[in-house]
């Protein structure tokens, strides 16, 4: 389960962002904007699940830390990719405590005009789930497995790792992402009903 | 919007697994309806949740303050602090340092605990057959209670665990107590009043005491000797008729049973032999009014 696409994905750059974290601990400012661009991404899916809207101002704090204690740091990429999704989190943490909120998902049009992309061609448009709506759907998991699931899937970290962050026991988060998982892939199994399916594509051809 | 938004998610060819209908329904929102519905299988979920919620693609002024900090905190020297702990994520240090800490103490915590249950029912279920082997020769000793007499031995318990499947506690409480006040006495103090009341009592006075104890631990080490088939066919012997009345009972029961027979028998006071044997018991039971128990 923790083998999905997304980690697939991520542990194929470990390698080359456990080079780049290197070079940048020895001052390379280039590399560093390297390392930024393999992991901000999925940090900031990551906490944009946590704090909804303000998750760039999150991450923008939280890049400063990372940045400070650039230093400190030991270890590789996929290591380079917990210790940064720990300092996010906290961030994340820090900033719903000042809100006293709950995290609220939402659309987040300002980012979709502000980040530059590949183009899409429109099949993959027209198969592709919305932000808006995965956000929905995570942001509607108890927290624990919210969290686990965007660890697992959008960061890619693996179980131990995302038990670390979590600061829990890695059975836990194992269930919480299963749990969290299985919850949303019945709600995604049944609004896949082909009499729904019409009207919408319809609706946005 | 939905549409928009997905234009910007970046381009991911192959994760795209769902079935073709669910997604724009889904854009819908949430609308669940009868019928069939493609499931989703788990790798195909996991990216097609990474594929809405990463935006590849980085903000450039972010990325610049981000990398301006970084500056910054190379320029002063903030990159030489010292890694803490939550700093270090090298897979080997987390794996010898976090987990079998906690391993290994809940497996030790587990075997004094199963240790402790096996030696706790040791002491309870005393074997009958044992118990009058005790008789033949006052004790059958296990090695364990008397290869070393006079050192460390004072202690009720010094015998280990496994002298108790040999012989009844209280007559190597007896033994203990007689270690003890000869160990005592080479010191030059007085015995511990309770101890020899008791070891007097079980004698028939103080001045046999010493008789006594040097007799006891004599039998103890002899016993000690003997090999264990040796004592297990003595205890098919026949018995002495102190045992019939003390031995029996106190050998069906737990140990607390057995010592109030044979500590009335000790009361009986100066019998050799077996009144040796069922007399050690004397020093667990405590006073007791002399011959109760006896037949």
């Amino acid at each position: 389960m923790g083998h999905g696409g997304e980690s697939r994905r991520t542990q194929a750059y470990d390698g080359e962002l456990g080079a780049a974290v290197a070079r940048a601990q020895k001052g390379d400012e280039s590399a560093f904007a390297t390392a930024y661009r393999l992991v901000h991404p999925g940090l900031l899916g990551y906490v944009r699940g946590l704090v909804g809207d303000d998750a760039e101002d999150v991450m923008s704090d939280a890049w400063l830390e990372i940045a400070r204690d650039l230093g400190r740091f030991r270890g590789d990429g996929a290591g380079f990719r917990g210790w940064t999704a720990t300092i996010a989190r906290h961030r994340a943490l820090d900033h719903l405590r000042r809100q006293r909120a709950r995290p609220r998902p939402s659309a987040l049009e300002q980012d979709v005009l502000d980040l530059p992309g590949p183009q899409n061609t429109h099949d993959q448009a027209m198969e592709a789930l919305s932000t808006e709506y995965a956000l929905e759907l995570v942001g509607g998991l108890p927290r624990d497995q919210a969290e686990a699931v965007l660890l697992r899937v959008v960061v890619g970290l693996d179980g131990p790792a995302a038990a670390r962050v979590l600061g829990k026991r890695p059975g836990a988060v194992r269930t919480a992402a299963y749990r969290g998982l299985k919850r949303l892939a019945r709600q995604l199994g049944v609004d896949g009903v082909t009499d729904e399916a019409p009207k919408t594509l319809g609706g946005s051809a | 919007m939905g549409e928009r938004r997905s234009d910007d998610d970046g381009g991911r060819t192959g994760r795209r697994r769902v079935h073709p209908g669910s997604t724009p329904a889904a854009r819908s929102g949430p609308g669940p309806a009868p019928g069939g519905g493609a499931a989703v299988d788990d790798a195909g979920l996991e990216a097609l949740l990474a594929a809405a919620l990463i935006r590849e693609g980085v903000d450039a002024g972010a990325e610049q303050r981000a990398v301006a900090a970084f500056l910054a905190a190379r320029d002063t020297g903030a990159h030489g602090g010292r890694t803490r702990r939550r700093d270090d994520w090298r897979a080997r240090r987390r794996r010898l340092g976090g987990v079998p800490l906690k391993t290994t103490l809940s497996v030790l915590a587990a075997g004094f605990t199963l240790s402790g249950v096996a030696v706790a029912g040791i002491g309870a279920t005393d074997p009958s057959p044992d118990r009058p082997a005790r008789d033949t020769g006052n004790t059958h000793a296990s090695p364990g209670a008397t290869t070393p007499p006079a050192p460390g031995s004072a202690a009720p318990n010094a015998g280990s665990g496994r002298a108790e499947t040999g012989r009844p506690a209280s007559s190597r409480d007896t033994e203990a107590e007689c270690r003890t006040l000869g160990r005592a006495g080479e010191r030059g103090g007085a015995p511990a009043s309770a101890a020899g009341k008791r070891l007097a009592e079980a004698a028939g006075g103080p001045a046999r005491v010493e008789a006594y104890c040097a007799e006891l631990l004599e039998t103890a080490r002899r016993e000690a000797e003997r090999p264990a088939q040796d004592t297990a066919r003595q205890s098919g012997s026949p018995a002495s008729p102190g045992r019939q009345g003390t031995g029996r009972p106190g050998g069906t029961g737990n140990g607390s049973s057995g010592d109030a027979g044979r500590e009335a028998n000790g009361g009986q006071g100066g019998a050799p032999g077996g009144g040796q044997g069922n007399g050690s018991g004397g020093g667990a039971g405590g006073p007791a009014e002399p011959g109760t128990g006896n037949p």
